[in-house]
């Protein structure tokens, strides 16, 4: 059977394809073919973005004003390396404390990572069914100056899950975080820190 | 209405990302002009679902144009464009806000999303916001008689009924529904062509 063609997938997702049709359709998907169930799956997406779009185009003028930036500007944009920096674990609770001084003290988990421009200060409090993270970022300059940083939580496969901003103190927040393996990236806009693998558990 | 100047631009509107920004680098004014085109309406649509002010939105726009134009050499994946978009539209949106509220100390998970109520709840949300984008700019990349069909099926309010489509663009109302499989057809190889990702 040949592939099918985009008229009948239009029709197929619009259900407007008689029982003999769709039957058709389904059977070929099932083969499987491949290319016929990426073009479906496209058009899927496609439609649905198109039948959710709200999105609004800036005025001509801004966007002329914003095309102008690549002629005006003198110098090419460089081609600087991007830099990421993995913070290293240089404090851990749960490494401190033996489990016996454990016993009947709070469960939280009290972090320290640094680097070379910060520290970042976090806690994980675990409750029943996931865990809540605090965290400041510390600055180890001289100046003491915090640079304002926006903060993902990322899958362990660097997915992100969740964002935030640190206050004007540095500090920050995630709660109701399921088990599992994350990472913490900050974004500094001229390099980004991050933290790996950091594990959430509950009892 | 802002025109894309589809003839020079042409040649690099169904370039992927990664490709387009090379090419931006070596100094094309018109790969950027594409590149800009790709996701204005991302970039735009952000300041304005926080809630800011058309012209904060304006603000925004530019100064996330600026620093695009600025790291373009050092994204550190140019296929994933769209996401760093998002992040750095969602700070300039954070800066206006700590601009307009310069007391404002918040410790709290969304604290943007906090602060401004109407504003995306997932990272989904803006997923869609980057494919609506993208499919919006591949369908100003057809020939114009797929462009404004699709453009009168799809994006119009309130939607015309087949009859003034096709009194609008003088053809067989019967043809419509044949023309449209074969104009989205069309708007699938663009996009492929572009990256476009569907999952």
């Amino acid at each position: 059977m040949a592939h099918l063609k985009y008229e009948i997938l239009l029709n197929y997702l619009g259900d407007q394809l008689s029982a003999e049709e769709r039957g058709k359709v389904d059977a070929h998907l099932a083969k499987p073919c491949w290319q016929c169930g990426r073009h479906l799956a496209l058009l899927r997406t496609v439609l649905h973005s198109i039948a959710e779009d709200r999105t609004v185009a800036p005025p001509p003028a801004i966007l002329k004003r914003a095309v102008d930036i690549g002629r005006s500007q003198h110098e090419l944009p460089r081609r600087n390396p991007w830099v990421r920096v993995v913070a290293a674990l240089s404090f851990d609770s749960r490494l401190q404390l033996s489990s016996a001084a454990t016993r009947g003290v709070t469960r939280a988990r009290q972090m320290l990572f640094t680097t070379e421009q910060m520290d970042i200060d976090l806690q994980i409090k675990p409750g029943r069914a996931d865990n809540d993270l605090l965290g400041q970022m510390l600055s180890t300059r001289p100046s003491g100056e915090i640079v304002p940083a926006f903060v993902s939580l990322q899958s362990s496969a660097g997915v992100s899950l969740r964002a935030t901003e640190t206050d004007s103190l540095g500090q920050f927040a995630f709660r109701q975080i399921p088990s599992g393996t994350y990472n913490l990236v900050f974004d500094l806009e001229n390099q980004e820190v991050a933290i790996t693998g950091l594990e959430f558990e509950n009892d | 209405m802002y025109t894309i100047h589809r003839m020079t631009v042409q040649p690099f509107a169904l370039l992927p990302d990664p490709e387009l920004i090379e090419v931006c680098l070596k100094g094309s004014g018109q790969a950027w002009e594409v590149l800009l085109v790709r996701y204005q309406r991302l970039i735009y649509s952000i300041p304005l679902r926080y809630g800011l002010p058309e012209h904060d939105a304006n603000d925004v726009f530019q100064n996330v144009s600026l620093r695009l134009w600025e790291n373009l050499g050092g994204l550190r994946d140019r296929a994933r464009l769209g996401a760093w978009l998002v992040i750095t539209t969602r700070r300039e949106c954070w800066r206006m806000m700590r601009q307009r509220k310069p007391d404002t100390t918040v410790l709290e998970e969304q604290a943007l999303e906090e602060i401004l109520p109407t504003g995306p709840r997932s990272e989904d949300e803006f997923l869609i916001l980057e494919r609506q984008s993208q499919v919006r700019a591949a369908i100003g990349h057809l020939e114009a008689p797929c462009r404004e069909l699709l453009s009168l099926l799809f994006y119009t309010e309130p939607r015309p009924a087949y009859s003034e489509i096709a009194r609008n663009l003088v053809i067989p109302e019967g043809s419509i529904g044949p023309s449209r499989s074969r104009c989205l057809e069309k708007l699938m190889k663009i996009l492929e062509d572009m990256g476009f990702a569907d999952v």
